[in-house]
Protein backbone atom coordinates (compact mmCIF):
# COMPACT_ATOMS: atom_id res chain seq x y z
CA UNK A 1 0.00 0.00 0.00
CA UNK A 2 2.82 2.36 0.89
CA UNK A 3 4.44 1.80 -2.48
CA UNK A 4 1.30 2.66 -4.42
CA UNK A 5 0.76 5.63 -2.16
CA UNK A 6 4.24 6.87 -2.97
CA UNK A 7 4.03 6.30 -6.72
CA UNK A 8 0.44 7.18 -7.49
CA UNK A 9 1.33 10.55 -9.02
CA UNK A 10 1.14 9.22 -12.61
CA UNK A 11 4.26 11.19 -13.53
CA UNK A 12 6.37 9.57 -16.26
CA UNK A 13 9.79 8.56 -14.88
CA UNK A 14 11.57 10.01 -17.91
CA UNK A 15 9.80 13.37 -17.60
CA UNK A 16 10.70 13.42 -13.92
CA UNK A 17 14.36 12.61 -14.63
CA UNK A 18 14.49 15.38 -17.23
CA UNK A 19 13.19 17.92 -14.68
CA UNK A 20 15.84 16.92 -12.14
CA UNK A 21 18.61 17.16 -14.72
CA UNK A 22 17.51 20.62 -15.90
CA UNK A 23 17.36 21.83 -12.28
CA UNK A 24 20.86 20.40 -11.74
CA UNK A 25 22.07 22.51 -14.68
CA UNK A 26 20.41 25.81 -13.81
CA UNK A 27 20.33 25.87 -9.99
CA UNK A 28 22.80 28.65 -9.28
CA UNK A 29 22.99 30.70 -6.08
CA UNK A 30 21.72 30.13 -2.56
CA UNK A 31 18.46 28.45 -1.50
CA UNK A 32 18.74 26.00 -4.38
CA UNK A 33 15.85 23.83 -3.18
CA UNK A 34 13.58 26.69 -4.31
CA UNK A 35 14.17 25.52 -7.91
CA UNK A 36 12.46 22.24 -7.00
CA UNK A 37 9.51 24.13 -5.56
CA UNK A 38 9.26 26.28 -8.66
CA UNK A 39 9.22 23.26 -10.99
CA UNK A 40 7.13 20.67 -9.15
CA UNK A 41 4.65 22.86 -7.28
CA UNK A 42 4.33 26.12 -9.17
CA UNK A 43 4.89 25.26 -12.84
CA UNK A 44 3.99 21.58 -13.25
CA UNK A 45 1.57 21.22 -10.30
CA UNK A 46 2.74 17.66 -9.66
CA UNK A 47 2.76 18.37 -5.93
CA UNK A 48 0.77 20.59 -3.58
CA UNK A 49 2.23 23.28 -1.34
CA UNK A 50 1.60 21.08 1.70
CA UNK A 51 3.34 18.07 0.10
CA UNK A 52 6.38 20.19 -0.57
CA UNK A 53 6.52 21.88 2.84
CA UNK A 54 6.24 18.46 4.47
CA UNK A 55 9.34 17.39 2.53
CA UNK A 56 11.17 20.57 3.42
CA UNK A 57 10.49 20.14 7.15
CA UNK A 58 11.58 16.51 6.93
CA UNK A 59 14.78 17.47 5.04
CA UNK A 60 15.67 20.10 7.59
CA UNK A 61 15.27 17.58 10.39
CA UNK A 62 17.60 15.11 8.65
CA UNK A 63 21.37 15.38 8.08
CA UNK A 64 22.79 16.21 4.65
CA UNK A 65 22.56 19.04 2.12
CA UNK A 66 18.98 20.33 1.99
CA UNK A 67 18.90 20.56 -1.79
CA UNK A 68 19.67 16.87 -2.31
CA UNK A 69 17.38 15.80 0.55
CA UNK A 70 14.43 17.72 -0.89
CA UNK A 71 15.20 16.31 -4.38
CA UNK A 72 15.17 12.79 -2.88
CA UNK A 73 11.87 13.56 -1.19
CA UNK A 74 10.25 14.92 -4.38
CA UNK A 75 11.52 11.96 -6.42
CA UNK A 76 10.27 9.41 -3.89
CA UNK A 77 6.93 11.15 -3.65
CA UNK A 78 6.47 11.33 -7.43
CA UNK A 79 7.97 8.03 -8.57
CA UNK A 80 9.07 5.80 -5.69
CA UNK A 81 12.41 5.31 -3.97
CA UNK A 82 14.33 4.67 -7.23
CA UNK A 83 13.24 8.05 -8.54
CA UNK A 84 14.21 9.56 -5.20
CA UNK A 85 17.76 8.31 -5.52
CA UNK A 86 17.83 9.33 -9.17
CA UNK A 87 16.60 12.82 -8.22
CA UNK A 88 19.34 13.31 -5.62
CA UNK A 89 21.97 12.16 -8.14
CA UNK A 90 20.67 14.11 -11.15
CA UNK A 91 20.44 17.49 -9.38
CA UNK A 92 24.05 16.96 -8.30
CA UNK A 93 25.86 15.53 -11.36
CA UNK A 94 25.96 18.62 -13.65
CA UNK A 95 27.32 20.80 -10.84
CA UNK A 96 29.91 18.16 -9.91
CA UNK A 97 31.21 18.08 -13.51
CA UNK A 98 31.15 21.87 -13.73
CA UNK A 99 33.13 22.45 -10.53
CA UNK A 100 35.58 19.63 -11.36
CA UNK A 101 36.52 21.39 -14.61
CA UNK A 102 36.85 24.70 -12.79
CA UNK A 103 39.00 23.02 -10.14
CA UNK A 104 41.29 21.49 -12.75
CA UNK A 105 41.81 24.96 -14.23
CA UNK A 106 42.47 26.76 -10.93
CA UNK A 107 44.74 24.08 -9.45
CA UNK A 108 46.84 24.07 -12.61
CA UNK A 109 47.38 27.83 -12.62
CA UNK A 110 47.34 28.41 -8.87
CA UNK A 111 50.81 30.02 -8.93
CA UNK A 112 49.71 32.66 -11.45
CA UNK A 113 49.11 36.02 -9.71
CA UNK A 114 46.08 36.77 -11.93
CA UNK A 115 44.46 33.47 -10.93
CA UNK A 116 45.23 34.24 -7.28
CA UNK A 117 43.57 37.63 -7.82
CA UNK A 118 40.49 35.96 -9.32
CA UNK A 119 40.28 33.60 -6.34
CA UNK A 120 40.60 36.48 -3.88
CA UNK A 121 37.86 38.30 -5.80
CA UNK A 122 35.41 35.38 -5.74
CA UNK A 123 36.14 34.87 -2.05
CA UNK A 124 35.10 38.47 -1.35
CA UNK A 125 31.99 37.93 -3.51
CA UNK A 126 31.16 34.72 -1.65
CA UNK A 127 31.60 36.51 1.70
CA UNK A 128 29.14 39.18 0.54
CA UNK A 129 26.69 36.45 -0.51
CA UNK A 130 27.00 34.81 2.90
CA UNK A 131 26.37 38.16 4.61
CA UNK A 132 23.21 38.75 2.55
CA UNK A 133 21.95 35.19 3.14
CA UNK A 134 22.55 35.64 6.85
CA UNK A 135 20.64 38.91 6.94
CA UNK A 136 17.64 37.40 5.12
CA UNK A 137 17.57 34.32 7.35
CA UNK A 138 17.88 36.46 10.49
CA UNK A 139 15.03 38.73 9.48
CA UNK A 140 12.76 35.78 8.84
CA UNK A 141 13.95 33.41 11.57
CA UNK A 142 14.77 35.47 14.66
CA UNK A 143 11.36 36.46 15.94
CA UNK A 144 11.64 35.60 19.64
CA UNK A 145 14.32 36.97 22.01
CA UNK A 146 15.29 33.42 23.00
CA UNK A 147 15.95 32.58 19.34
CA UNK A 148 18.45 35.45 19.26
CA UNK A 149 20.11 34.11 22.41
CA UNK A 150 20.40 30.63 20.88
CA UNK A 151 21.81 32.02 17.60
CA UNK A 152 24.40 34.19 19.38
CA UNK A 153 25.38 31.27 21.63
CA UNK A 154 25.88 29.02 18.57
CA UNK A 155 28.00 31.73 16.91
CA UNK A 156 30.14 32.26 20.03
CA UNK A 157 30.69 28.55 20.70
CA UNK A 158 31.59 27.92 17.06
CA UNK A 159 34.02 30.86 16.88
CA UNK A 160 35.92 29.72 19.99
CA UNK A 161 36.26 26.28 18.40
CA UNK A 162 33.72 24.12 20.23
CA UNK A 163 33.06 21.00 18.09
CA UNK A 164 29.82 21.13 16.09
CA UNK A 165 28.50 17.90 17.58
CA UNK A 166 28.58 19.50 21.05
CA UNK A 167 26.81 22.64 19.78
CA UNK A 168 24.10 20.59 18.04
CA UNK A 169 23.48 18.34 21.02
CA UNK A 170 23.53 21.05 23.71
CA UNK A 171 21.91 24.03 21.96
CA UNK A 172 19.81 22.06 19.47
CA UNK A 173 18.69 19.72 22.25
CA UNK A 174 17.79 22.54 24.66
CA UNK A 175 15.93 24.39 21.92
CA UNK A 176 14.11 21.22 20.86
CA UNK A 177 12.90 20.85 24.46
CA UNK A 178 11.47 24.37 24.17
CA UNK A 179 9.75 23.57 20.87
CA UNK A 180 8.77 19.97 21.68
CA UNK A 181 5.35 18.97 20.36
CA UNK A 182 2.75 18.86 23.10
CA UNK A 183 -0.28 16.65 22.84
CA UNK A 184 -3.45 18.69 22.60
CA UNK B 1 48.67 13.04 0.57
CA UNK B 2 46.73 12.28 3.76
CA UNK B 3 45.46 8.80 4.50
CA UNK B 4 42.33 8.16 2.41
CA UNK B 5 40.60 6.31 5.24
CA UNK B 6 41.11 9.32 7.49
CA UNK B 7 39.76 11.64 4.78
CA UNK B 8 36.70 9.39 4.40
CA UNK B 9 36.09 9.33 8.16
CA UNK B 10 36.48 13.10 8.56
CA UNK B 11 34.13 13.95 5.68
CA UNK B 12 31.47 11.34 6.50
CA UNK B 13 31.36 12.74 10.03
CA UNK B 14 30.92 16.25 8.59
CA UNK B 15 28.14 15.03 6.29
CA UNK B 16 26.27 13.49 9.21
CA UNK B 17 26.61 16.75 11.20
CA UNK B 18 25.06 18.87 8.43
CA UNK B 19 21.67 19.94 9.75
CA UNK B 20 19.70 22.83 8.27
CA UNK B 21 21.68 23.14 5.02
CA UNK B 22 25.29 22.88 3.87
CA UNK B 23 26.24 26.38 5.06
CA UNK B 24 25.86 25.33 8.71
CA UNK B 25 28.80 22.92 8.51
CA UNK B 26 31.33 25.40 7.02
CA UNK B 27 32.83 26.61 10.31
CA UNK B 28 33.21 23.03 11.59
CA UNK B 29 34.73 21.90 8.29
CA UNK B 30 37.28 24.71 8.49
CA UNK B 31 38.03 23.86 12.13
CA UNK B 32 38.71 20.21 11.33
CA UNK B 33 40.36 20.47 7.90
CA UNK B 34 42.45 23.62 8.49
CA UNK B 35 43.11 23.95 12.21
CA UNK B 36 43.01 20.33 13.38
CA UNK B 37 44.53 18.43 10.44
CA UNK B 38 46.41 21.27 8.68
CA UNK B 39 45.52 19.76 5.29
CA UNK B 40 45.08 23.16 3.56
CA UNK B 41 45.40 26.87 4.46
CA UNK B 42 42.32 28.84 5.51
CA UNK B 43 42.68 30.85 2.29
CA UNK B 44 42.53 27.69 0.14
CA UNK B 45 39.53 26.53 2.16
CA UNK B 46 37.47 29.66 1.54
CA UNK B 47 38.57 29.86 -2.10
CA UNK B 48 37.06 26.40 -2.52
CA UNK B 49 33.83 27.59 -0.92
CA UNK B 50 33.74 30.56 -3.32
CA UNK B 51 34.11 28.26 -6.36
CA UNK B 52 31.04 26.34 -5.16
CA UNK B 53 29.06 29.58 -5.35
CA UNK B 54 29.62 30.13 -9.09
CA UNK B 55 28.66 26.61 -10.17
CA UNK B 56 25.17 25.07 -10.28
CA UNK B 57 23.99 22.27 -8.02
CA UNK B 58 24.64 21.68 -4.31
CA UNK B 59 27.10 24.25 -2.91
CA UNK B 60 28.64 21.47 -0.86
CA UNK B 61 30.54 20.45 -4.01
CA UNK B 62 33.10 22.90 -2.70
CA UNK B 63 34.49 19.62 -1.35
CA UNK B 64 35.76 18.87 -4.89
CA UNK B 65 38.20 21.85 -5.10
CA UNK B 66 38.92 21.42 -1.38
CA UNK B 67 39.77 17.73 -1.80
CA UNK B 68 41.87 18.54 -4.88
CA UNK B 69 43.89 21.05 -2.84
CA UNK B 70 44.25 18.54 0.02
CA UNK B 71 45.65 15.75 -2.14
CA UNK B 72 44.42 15.64 -5.74
CA UNK B 73 41.45 14.16 -7.61
CA UNK B 74 41.31 10.88 -5.66
CA UNK B 75 41.01 12.71 -2.34
CA UNK B 76 38.33 14.95 -3.90
CA UNK B 77 36.33 11.90 -5.00
CA UNK B 78 36.67 10.04 -1.69
CA UNK B 79 35.79 13.14 0.36
CA UNK B 80 32.72 13.93 -1.76
CA UNK B 81 31.33 10.40 -1.67
CA UNK B 82 32.09 10.08 2.06
CA UNK B 83 30.27 13.34 2.77
CA UNK B 84 27.17 12.65 0.66
CA UNK B 85 26.58 8.91 0.93
CA UNK B 86 25.51 8.49 4.60
CA UNK B 87 22.99 11.38 4.63
CA UNK B 88 21.57 10.29 1.25
CA UNK B 89 20.98 6.74 2.52
CA UNK B 90 19.42 8.08 5.74
CA UNK B 91 17.32 10.60 3.82
CA UNK B 92 15.93 8.08 1.34
CA UNK B 93 15.19 5.58 4.09
CA UNK B 94 13.43 8.22 6.16
CA UNK B 95 11.36 9.48 3.23
CA UNK B 96 10.34 5.94 2.26
CA UNK B 97 9.32 5.06 5.81
CA UNK B 98 7.59 8.42 6.04
CA UNK B 99 4.58 7.24 4.08
CA UNK B 100 3.73 4.85 6.91
CA UNK B 101 4.07 7.26 9.82
CA UNK B 102 3.19 10.71 8.53
CA UNK B 103 3.64 12.30 11.94
CA UNK B 104 4.86 15.82 11.22
CA UNK B 105 4.94 17.28 14.73
CA UNK B 106 8.51 16.12 15.50
CA UNK B 107 10.22 17.04 12.19
CA UNK B 108 8.60 20.48 12.42
CA UNK B 109 9.78 20.88 16.01
CA UNK B 110 13.32 19.80 15.05
CA UNK B 111 13.37 22.19 12.08
CA UNK B 112 12.17 25.06 14.32
CA UNK B 113 14.63 24.21 17.07
CA UNK B 114 17.57 24.02 14.68
CA UNK B 115 16.80 27.23 12.74
CA UNK B 116 18.45 29.71 15.19
CA UNK B 117 21.34 27.29 15.82
CA UNK B 118 21.89 27.09 12.05
CA UNK B 119 21.86 30.88 11.84
CA UNK B 120 24.58 31.19 14.49
CA UNK B 121 26.66 28.54 12.72
CA UNK B 122 26.37 30.32 9.35
CA UNK B 123 27.40 33.55 11.10
CA UNK B 124 30.48 31.74 12.41
CA UNK B 125 31.24 30.76 8.82
CA UNK B 126 30.97 34.41 7.82
CA UNK B 127 33.37 35.51 10.57
CA UNK B 128 35.83 32.96 9.27
CA UNK B 129 35.58 33.81 5.55
CA UNK B 130 35.73 37.55 6.38
CA UNK B 131 39.08 37.01 8.11
CA UNK B 132 40.46 35.53 4.89
CA UNK B 133 38.70 37.76 2.34
CA UNK B 134 39.14 41.16 4.01
CA UNK B 135 42.88 41.70 3.75
CA UNK B 136 42.91 45.46 3.15
CA UNK B 137 40.68 48.53 2.78
CA UNK B 138 40.04 47.80 -0.91
CA UNK B 139 38.61 44.36 -0.08
CA UNK B 140 36.28 45.87 2.54
CA UNK B 141 34.99 48.34 -0.07
CA UNK B 142 34.66 45.45 -2.53
CA UNK B 143 32.54 43.48 -0.05
CA UNK B 144 30.27 46.49 0.55
CA UNK B 145 29.81 47.02 -3.20
CA UNK B 146 29.07 43.30 -3.70
CA UNK B 147 26.41 43.42 -0.94
CA UNK B 148 24.71 46.35 -2.70
CA UNK B 149 24.92 44.63 -6.11
CA UNK B 150 23.35 41.47 -4.63
CA UNK B 151 20.13 43.43 -4.09
CA UNK B 152 19.89 43.88 -7.88
CA UNK B 153 21.80 41.09 -9.61
CA UNK B 154 21.78 37.33 -9.06
CA UNK B 155 24.39 35.69 -6.87
CA UNK B 156 26.45 33.97 -9.61
CA UNK B 157 26.80 37.20 -11.59
CA UNK B 158 28.02 39.11 -8.54
CA UNK B 159 30.51 36.45 -7.40
CA UNK B 160 31.84 35.99 -10.95
CA UNK B 161 32.15 39.79 -11.36
CA UNK B 162 34.10 39.91 -8.10
CA UNK B 163 36.50 37.37 -9.62
CA UNK B 164 36.98 39.51 -12.74
CA UNK B 165 37.61 42.59 -10.59
CA UNK B 166 40.15 40.51 -8.65
CA UNK B 167 42.06 39.77 -11.87
CA UNK B 168 41.92 43.44 -12.96
CA UNK B 169 43.26 44.49 -9.56
CA UNK B 170 46.36 42.33 -10.04
CA UNK B 171 46.96 43.91 -13.48
CA UNK B 172 46.60 47.47 -12.16
CA UNK B 173 48.97 46.95 -9.23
Amino acid sequence: MEATDATSSGVQPLALARQFLVIGLISFGGQRQAYLYDAFVRRLRWMTDDDYLEGLALSQALPGPNFMNVAAYCGTRLGGVGSGLLGAVLVAVPGAIFISLLTAFFVRFIADPHVAGALHGVTIGAAALLAVTLYRLARRGLRLPLDVVVAVAALALSVVGVPLVVILVVLGGANLWRHRPRRA
Amino acid sequence: MPDLVEVALVFSRLGLLTFGGGLTVLAEMERVVVREHHWVSDTAFWQSFALGQITPGPGIFMIIPLGARIGGPVVALVATIAFLLPPTVIGLTAVTLWHRVRELAWPRAIARALAPVALGLIAAGFVSIARVALTDVVSVVGLAVAVVLLQRLNAVTVVALAGIVGVLATIVR
